[in-house]
């Protein structure tokens, strides 16, 4: 095993695969901050280029490019409450009060250390435990990841901003949303109106674009223009330093320490996806908290849990795709065509002959992640200056890029239309407190859920989730935190309106 | 435009109101189709529902409606710490701004759209003198231009009397 890790250290420290990792890196750093234009059109983009070039190499480009990408995507959760990536949702609860807080700059240093920190635990841990991941990778499958998800949308609806109720029925609405397109299993078109448009669905960056984007442009507009105290910025200035976000990962050591391992974990399961990981992580880890209360208005815990899961698992993530050839996400899709174009067939085989190829690939997702967090942290203090520029700047120059992203997913105009309207009901729904950040993950999960739910009835039966232990377990456990955080809420109310009665 | 509790009461219907309609239209569909759509608009309805009726008729409820209530209470009673708004001209002048852009964007192509949103923004909310916004954005235009012609993989959108 030690020496499979050397063998495949030293075929990334060649100069070649160093440069293509760095070329990738800035491709990606350069791409990420389009909404819609995210890791997958940067690794498409770089696909021509592979042929001819030996594994390591070809495998550096993309990867550098991917690992920018999804760095630059936590960038726009933070600084704009924009989401690039679904995974990058989460930041957005807590990076972004922190920008609004004058704290960017230790939001996003945070965020690069907690990735760094998260990825170097995560290869270390996934190295030493091979062997016995194999056994967790095999006992987990549909009706876990059906629960799972349920547990990860509950949680976080549960733990939102406002009502529990509120947080739930947007929840509710983004998995009715996801259904809308044609029915993974029977094929049939559901809820498009005859519309060819909509028989693909509504795609994620087009709903994110809208619902945050747009809607947080109609509010800062609404703030620079009327009422008292109207301003004309974000931010007016930032006043953190990099030490301290760097600072906060080593001070909250075990929530980083226990979100990495959760990385790893949630890596190698096949097909849970890199959004249920980061909900997961997120909900762990307020639960988890001494001070949960503080979640969803800044706690920069709520930045370190997201990223160090997401690094962790994104190492741990090459598991099914190597073994099982089952990519977790479409960047890991892409991946899969680069090794066909490269001659590596993906399968069980690869776990016990070629295992220098699979650390060579762990390697390079290391060292890409060190170089792209290290660029990350020197630049966060540029960065952070985004959030305060004025708002007739950032207005027209966030609906342009909004304009521009919608319109490049897929190339339709109508994608434009779709994100303009959501925009307005992002708008209402931030206005009568509806989490956006809920139906968004809703959206998100819905295909999973469905998938796995269908599978799931298949393989087990309409009773799938009380004939597998641990499906069982999952789903206990949701109830019992649905039930504490009901009981909890009960309790508050009385308290507040008594303290408001009493109050002069 | 500040949130009020016959806003929010509106909010709640309409939402209702489509969600009862998502759950009609999922009934057309065959069984297995519909099985999940159907279970979720069921359950998002009912909460809708509940929150309603908690709202409206409960003193204290979940989370956060306890809160809610509060608010409209000292509101109502004139003692909130808000009470003006923002006017509702600039309300709807911000809503307008995404479907100005989007019916320029749709009428005239993307490169028209970008040019007159930006340098008309620029000029008429930023105060901005009429060279510089035009200077702005025929430089937000060339780079929008420049995006396409380097990265992105689809041909610029040319509005809709001159696309295909």
């Amino acid at each position: 095993m030690l020496l499979a890790s050397l063998h495949g250290l030293l075929s990334v420290l060649t100069p070649e695969t160093l440069e293509a990792l760095i070329l990738g890196i800035l491709w990606g750093y350069l791409v990420s901050f389009m909404p819609g234009v995210g890791g997958i059109v940067a690794m498409a983009l770089l696909l021509p280029f592979i042929f001819g070039m030996s594994f390591p190499t070809a495998m550096a480009l993309l990867i550098g490019a991917h690992t920018a990408t999804i760095f630059g995507s936590s960038i726009t959760s933070i600084l704009l409450n924009v989401p690039g990536a679904a995974k990058s949702v989460v930041l957005c609860w807590d990076g972004y009060p922190m920008t609004l807080r004058g704290e960017a700059v230790r939001a996003l240093s945070a965020s690069a250390t907690a990735a760094l920190v998260g990825g170097i635990i995560g290869v270390l841990f996934l190295t030493g435990a091979l062997p016995l991941l194999n056994i967790v990778m095999n006992a987990v499958s549909s009706p876990e990841i059906f629960a799972l998800a349920i547990w990860g949308l509950t949680i976080i609806a549960i733990f939102s901003e406002g009502s529990i109720l509120k947080g739930l029925i947007a929840a509710g609405i983004g998995l009715m949303l996801s259904f809308v397109g044609e029915d993974p299993v029977t094929g049939v078109p559901r809820y498009t109106f005859g519309s060819l448009f909509l028989q693909t669905g509504i795609q994620f960056p087009v709903a994110a674009i809208g619902l945050f984007a747009v809607s947080q442009m109609i509010k800062l507009f609404l703030r620079s223009r009327g009422g008292a105290g109207a301003r004309e910025r974000l931010v007016q200035e930032d006043h953190s330093t990099i030490w301290q976000g760097i600072r906060d990962v080593f001070v909250h050591w075990r929530t980083e320490l226990q979100m990495a391992l959760f990385g790893v974990l949630a890596g190698i399961v096949p097909g849970l996806g890199a959004p249920v990981a980061a909900v997961g992580a997120y909900g762990q880890a307020m639960q988890t908290s001494r001070h949960p209360e503080r979640f969803g208005h800044g706690a920069v815990e709520g930045v370190i849990a997201p990223e160090a899961t997401d690094a962790a698992s994104e190492g741990a993530g090459m598991l099914p795709l190597i073994a099982l050839g089952i990519p977790a996400h479409e960047q890991q899709a892409l991946l899969l065509s680069a090794f066909v174009i490269l001659g590596v067939a993906p399968g069980p085989g690869m776990l016990t002959h070629h295992l220098p190829l699979v650390f060579s690939l762990i390697w390079i997702i290391l060292l890409g992640y060190i170089i792209v967090c290290l660029l990350g942290i020197v630049a966060a203090p540029r960065l952070a200056k985004i959030a305060t520029l004025p708002s007739t700047i950032l207005i027209p120059a966030v609906l342009t890029i909004a304009v521009v992203g919608s319109f490049s997913v897929e190339g339709i105009a109508y994608d434009v239309a779709v994100a303009m309207c959501f925009g307005i009901v992002g708008y209402f729904m931030d206005l009568y407190q509806y989490s956006r950040a809920d139906l968004v993950i809703g959206f998100v999960l819905g295909p999973i859920i469905e998938s796995t739910y269908h599978v799931s009835v298949s393989l087990y039966g309409d009773l799938f989730f009380v004939r597998r232990p641990i499906t069982l377990a999952i789903v206990c456990l949701t109830l019992a935190t649905l039930a504490w955080a009901i009981l909890r809420a009960r309790r508050q109310p009385s308290e507040e309106i008594a303290e408001g009665v009493a109050a002069p | 435009m500040r949130p009020t509790r016959r806003g929010d009461n509106a909010m709640a219907f309409l939402l209702l109101a489509l969600t009862l309609g998502y759950f009609a239209l999922g009934w057309t569909y065959d069984p297995l189709t519909r099985a999940l759509p159907e279970l979720v608009s069921g359950i998002t309805a009912g909460l809708l529902i509940v929150y309603l009726l908690v709202t409206n008729l409960g003193k204290a409820g979940l989370a956060g409606v306890g809160r809610q209530q509060m608010a409209w209470r000292q509101d109502e009673a004139g003692q909130g710490a808000e009470t003006k708004g923002v006017p509702v001209p600039v309300v709807l002048t911000a809503l307008a701004l995404p479907i100005a852009y989007l019916l320029l964007f749709l009428f005239l192509g993307i490169i028209p759209a970008v040019f007159l949103f930006v340098s008309t923004y620029l000029w008429k909310f930023g105060k901005a003198r009429w060279y510089v916004a035009l200077t702005a954005g025929a430089l937000s235009s060339f780079a929008v231009y420049a995006l396409f012609l380097t990265l992105l993989k689809y041909p610029l959108y040319t509005g809709i009397f001159r696309s295909p």
